[in-house]
């Protein structure tokens, strides 16, 4: 009983990091129906950022947690429009698997750009201590311990979560996003301005996956290489697919259920921590073809 | 007994009823029209005739078998070919190529004489190069075979487009508007070439059409149709006189 | 007409032959100081380019001429070599092997791994092809990855350590005939009836159906063979490195293939030949820039030292 609470914890914390980077893909995908296979990348930018804003931040505030976190998403954000407004507008009425191409095209420079000597370089390299942890037991028999970075991973992505869902709720601009992701023709009929809405996906979405850049950093304590975006990427994209991809609150759900069964799978075996994923997501395609949450739209002939 | 006999067709889309109580028969060598506003449902009844969407109740029954249920292809084999409003050529295939890819369920060689290019290979292809070319040769478009479908003209990618279905062989044409876009002499031409068809490849003809000049032109019997259910049906004189369809297209008191 | 598509396979043919040729006498005539051009390295690159061309061409076969989007190629490729790998390292007890028996038994092995990665397309291929959209590329992914973890968690198959001890059966001959058969078999397809289907379910599916083209058979055909050429490649290209590990096959490799593929050109079968030849070549040709790549470091420390 302990145990299987322990790696539910775990799977929450781990849920957690995995959401903020599969709103993004879901976001991009539900207005432009793009798979951006560089969103991956983003967030291994936004884990760098961490790195190397951290001392500066740490310097300039005092404290290094929440400037680095907003910095590092401002710049994400950033790079997430300029990534648009460069490599997919240009594409934005050609066919889509030229997009597709394109975004793989976008992955692999990002990846190999930052691994030059010169940006971030390829090698390993430690993440700085923005959060010292310490380990909260909690009371009762069954021995669960919890630390102080899970909380803060939890804490920060469910704050974002709930940002997020006031935003694309409440807010014009987030109503007109839904607007579009609905049906792009007569949303600009209605005169709403699609390129500010997507730019602000691919603003919104990036800044997301740079936040759990941060969180990626502070939890696991090291940057491997810039490559180490493509594992996170590809399992929060899963998670976007799985619970319905275009539909936020299923990106969330998705996560969970990823980080969670990774959990569970992971104290099995290793190696099947990674597959697990992959052979859910499949089981729940084969029965619901557009995710848990997702709508599934026929054709027009 | 008729070619086709559609009875009670209802067709829904969540909540919307697109078409409700549709029936038609079509005897063998008629060429009958569908007509209404926009919206109407006809298209949807093509849809559903050839099986893109499976109707919500109702029964379809083309040539003596129940076709309720079957998959595009399928129909398309029984002998049902259609073209589209919008032109859905195989915009990146030669002309010829078109043509021949209709005439693949009847093609006589397997997937290993297709590896191995076979002796099998070499008569079938043989034989579909001749009938593709005799079959452009009768529209006009043999000096087109081996162009980019996409880059002919319009009229020929009209013209192309029924040729194609034709290739298939079958017993039942259905056009959904082939006059779309033409001008009066075009359609006077597409008018004779319909009445030609189904004398030369011995079909029978259901057609969408709004120039209503074709369809008094061509059509042996309408069929009127508006908000999914059909309101009034007869020889051409007596669609042209009935208020009913006057207030479909034009409303109440026009 | 006919008399010119003849020629065309004819051409490939003679176009291999040639390039085999010329590989040949360069790896033999001492043509610079010392030995000649090409050595054994180079050969094993070659050898490697003939094995990418054919996973190449058999992913154009459901990328480029069908119109669907498959991104897990490497899965059916890991399925070959390690099933081949698995029978010729249990029934050829040494590399060494008698060539007459090592032979008969490498062609069936690899044969058997190319239908266990047709068999595999089967099962990947069949449930998504019915969908449209982007499904079949999160599925095949997913199938790559999955495909992966199996192996890793497999203790026969070497785990996560790899699988070594493979015989060296794949020669410079061997990629070369595998190379010239898989790609006339399947340039012979695509001039056909059901090559001309294939365009046609790309070009517009519902038109296809609607002209009696059964669509979902002809894509999940078209899908179980070019996993079975991909199997067969795994297969090449296990005997050729003699050690295959699982992430020899990951979703990055699959990747690496879609670039050759789409830097060729997706629709043309010699564009998915030049796309794996320069893409294969380009980053040994870099490596001699390679060494530059650390002076301004070694500068700096020579600076400050």
């Amino acid at each position: 009983m302990g145990q299987f609470l322990q790696q539910l914890i775990n799977g929450i914390q781990l849920g957690s990091i995995y959401a903020l980077i599969a709103l993004g893909y879901t976001m991009v995908y539900g207005i432009v129906r793009l798979i951006n296979f560089a969103h991956a990348d983003i967030f291994m930018v936004g884990a760098y950022m961490g790195y190397f804003l951290a001392p500066v931040m740490a310097k300039v505030f005092g404290g290094a947690f929440i400037p680095t976190i907003i910095a590092a998403m401002l710049i994400t954000g950033l790079l997430g429009f300029i990534m648009e407004k460069l490599a997919y507008r240009p594409l934005r009425y050609k066919s889509r698997l030229s997009a597709l191409i394109t975004a793989l095209g976008v992955s692999l420079f990002l990846e190999n750009f930052c691994a030059l000597p010169f940006v971030f370089g390829p090698t390993f390299r430690k993440f700085p201590d923005l959060i010292v942890a310490k380990n909260i037991p909690l009371p009762g028999s069954l021995g669960l311990i919890i630390d102080n970075v899970l909380l803060l991973d939890v804490g920060v992505s469910v704050v974002l979560m709930v940002l997020l869902f006031w935003f694309v709720n409440k807010t014009l601009i987030g109503k007109q996003m839904r607007a579009v992701s609905f049906d792009k023709p007569t949303a600009s009929l209605m005169g709403i301005n699609i390129d500010v809405v997507i730019s602000t996906a691919f603003i919104v979405g990036p800044a997301l996956a740079g936040a759990g850049g941060i969180l990626f950093g502070v939890t696991y304590g090291s940057l491997n290489s810039p490559s180490l975006g493509i594992w996170w990427g590809l399992k929060a994209f899963i998670a976007a697919v799985l619970g319905g991809i275009g539909n936020i609150p299923g990106a969330v759900l998705g996560a969970y259920i990823m980080g969670i069964s990774e959990a569970f799978a992971t104290s099995v075996n290793s190696n099947l921590g990674y597959g697990i994923a992959f052979a859910i997501l499949i089981g729940i395609l084969l029965v619901r073809p557009s995710g848990l949450l997702g709508k599934f739209m026929p054709e027009k002939v | 007994m008729a070619l086709l006999d559609v009875t009670h067709l209802t067709q829904f889309f969540g909540g919307l009823r697109a078409v409700s109580d549709f029936n038609i028969q079509l005897e063998h060598g008629e060429i009958v029209g569908l007509i209404g506003p926009n919206g109407a449902g006809k298209t949807t009844v093509f849809n559903v005739l050839t099986g893109v969407y499976t109707p919500t109740s109702g029964t379809i029954v083309f040539d003596g078998q129940n076709i309720v249920g079957r998959k595009t292809h399928q129909i398309a084999q029984a002998g049902i070919a259609r073209t589209f409003q919008t032109i859905r050529l195989f915009g990146k295939s030669s002309v010829i190529d078109n043509i021949k890819i209709a005439y693949h369920f009847r093609m006589s060689y397997s997937n290993t004489d297709a590896f191995l290019h076979t002796r099998k290979y070499w008569q079938g292809e043989q034989i579909v190069d001749d009938y593709a070319i005799d079959l452009l040769r009768l529209f006009h478009l043999e000096g087109h075979a081996d162009d980019i479908s996409g880059s002919l003209p319009y009229g020929a990618q009209r013209r192309l487009e029924i040729a194609r279905a034709l290739a298939t062989k079958p017993k039942l044409l259905i056009l959904d508007e082939p006059a779309a876009g033409m001008n009066p002499a075009e359609a006077d031409e597409l008018l004779e070439m319909i009445h030609w068809l189904r004398d030369k490849f011995d079909l029978t003809i259901l057609l969408i059409e709004h120039q209503m000049r074709v369809v008094m032109g061509v059509c042996e019997r309408i069929k009127v149709m508006d908000f999914g259910e059909t309101i009034c049906e007869g020889v051409p004189e007596h669609i042209r006189n009935d208020p009913r369809v006057c207030e479909a297209y034009l409303g109440k008191g026009a | 007409m006919t008399f010119l598509r003849t020629h065309r396979t004819l051409a490939t043919v003679i176009a291999f032959v040639l390039a085999y040729v010329v590989i040949k006498l360069l790896s033999v005539l001492p043509l610079v100081d010392g030995g000649p051009l090409l050595n054994g390295y180079y050969i094993q690159l070659i050898a490697l380019v003939g094995i990418n061309i054919v996973m190449t061409v058999s992913l154009g076969m459901v990328n480029g001429f069908t119109g669907q989007f498959s991104i897990g190629h490497a899965g059916f490729m890991a399925v070959g070599a390690y099933t081949s790998a698995m029978i010729t390292t249990v029934w050829l007890h040494t590399s060494t092997a008698n060539p007459w028996t090592a032979y008969p038994v490498f062609i069936a092995a690899i044969l058997t791994g190319g239908l266990l990665a047709a068999a595999a397309g089967y099962l990947v291929g069949a449930p998504s092809l019915r969908l449209k959209g982007d499904y079949l590329a999160i599925v095949t992914l997913s199938a790559n990855e999955l495909i992966r973890t199996v192996i890793r968690v497999t203790e026969v198959l070497g785990g996560p350590r790899g699988l070594g001890g493979i015989p060296k059966l794949t020669t410079l001959e061997v990629v070369f005939v595998f190379a010239i058969v898989s790609v006339v078999l399947m340039r012979n397809y695509l001039f056909s009836s059901y090559g001309r289907s294939m365009k046609a379910v790309r070009d517009s599916e519902i038109a296809a159906e609607s002209m009696a083209i059964n669509t979902t058979r002809q894509k999940v055909f078209v899908f179980v063979f070019s996993a079975f050429f991909a199997g067969v490649s795994g297969g090449v290209f296990a005997h050729l490195l003699q050690f295959i590990h699982p992430d020899n096959f990951s979703f990055v490799k699959s990747l690496e293939y879609l670039i050759y593929l789409y830097v060729g050109g997706s629709t043309s079968i010699s564009g998915a030949m030049v796309g794996p030849a320069i893409f294969t070549f380009l980053p040994e040709l870099m490596r001699g820039l390679q060494k530059w790549r650390l002076v301004p470091q070694r500068h700096r420390k020579e600076v400050s030292a």
